[in-house]
């Protein structure tokens, strides 16, 4: 049974219908949640919420977009909305970024070993955090999630052209956030 | 090309999102340029960081508790009973209008009725009727008779 006939079969009563999309995108939506969630609670929340938002309006899915980009629409925003409510919580003060950054080795290890690409990650999600939800959003769709240029674009509602400069700028930011890492002592 | 442009162009040059024409000008650029071909360097490398970033897999038992809140979500099949639900409060409104309308309606004909009732008696009644004028025929019938009683 293809996503559509699924859908179809939902909104004609069929409730247990709706477990065949949740177990197919569970993990995608739940890493992408991870990723903009500081807190792994906060994320598993914002993942269930995703999946029942997508079921109550189920009914209002046009087949004008895939059922995935429609899915992480939702998953985006409501991830967003988890940062406005616990604003307090959610972002990395300058003091969390320092206490942060002092965990990380002073010194990158070359990427070859094991060690390496482990510290090289952590950093990575360090960086990662403390950039704009604007510039992580983006990158996350693009580099977590693969998605090409367009789909992003239609998941948030912005030009492809906005995307492009949302990405550049996102790397830009990460690479000088790494070359600090490796600076440091 | 120009180093302006071309800075613009690494990201989607890394991603594949450029056009043949636009990946040919860079990469020619690029041939040419130290600093754009080494800013492209850096930015791959913060690209293949993501390569070994972590993939989660979803908690377990998360989509059986996904199933349980949905399950709890009001039914989806087509029924009239949300229909008259959904109405309910209203129409228990208007017929509470409708019964204080008509029972305001019967009031207020009985009271008219009875209103009329006590006027019809009250017309009846001689009591009603204004004295006489004192040299009036009416008032010297009424002394006569009262005289012979």
């Amino acid at each position: 049974m293809n996503e559509i006939e699924i859908i179809e079969k939902v909104n004609q009563g069929d409730t247990s219908a709706f477990e065949a999309l949740v177990q197919t995108y569970q993990g995608r939506i739940y890493t992408l949640c991870r990723y903009l969630l500081k807190n792994p609670q906060d994320a598993e929340d914002a993942a269930q919420d995703t999946f029942v938002k997508a079921f109550q309006g189920l009914k209002s899915f046009t087949p004008t977009s895939t059922f995935y980009t429609w899915l992480y629409r939702i998953a985006v925003n409501t991830c967003l909305d988890f940062k406005r409510k616990s604003s307090l919580q959610s972002f990395y003060s300058s003091a969390d970024i320092r206490k942060k950054l002092d965990m990380v080795p002073s010194k990158l290890p070359s990427p070859e070993s094991a060690y390496a690409a482990k510290e090289s990650i952590r950093a990575l999600r360090v960086a990662l955090n403390s950039i704009s939800e604007k510039l992580r959003v983006v990158i996350v769709l693009k580099e977590i999630e693969g998605l090409p240029y367009e789909e992003i674009a239609s998941i948030l509602g912005v030009s492809v052209g906005t995307v492009k400069s949302r990405i550049s700028r996102a790397r830009e930011e990460l690479r000088k956030m790494m070359e600090e890492f490796t600076e440091q002592k | 090309m120009r180093c302006s442009k071309a800075s613009k162009c690494l990201s989607p040059y890394i991603d594949g999102e450029l056009g043949p024409q636009e990946r040919a000008l860079l990469e020619s650029h690029l041939a040419r340029c130290g600093g754009c071909a080494r800013k492209l360097e850096e930015l791959t490398r913060v690209h293949s960081l993501f390569v070994d970033a972590e993939r989660v897999s979803a908690p377990q038992g998360f989509s059986a508790e996904v199933m349980e809140k949905v399950s709890a979500q009001p039914s989806r099949g087509f029924s009239l009973i949300p229909f008259f639900t959904r109405f309910a409060e209203v129409t228990a409104v208007v017929l509470a209008i409708t019964a204080g309308i008509m029972s305001g309606n019967i009031l207020t004909n009985a009271l008219t009725l009875h209103h009329r009732g006590e006027t019809i008696v009250a017309s009846l009644s001689l009591d009603t009727f204004e004295a006489l004028p004192p040299d009036s025929l009416g008032s010297a019938y009424i002394s006569m008779t009262e005289g012979r009683q």
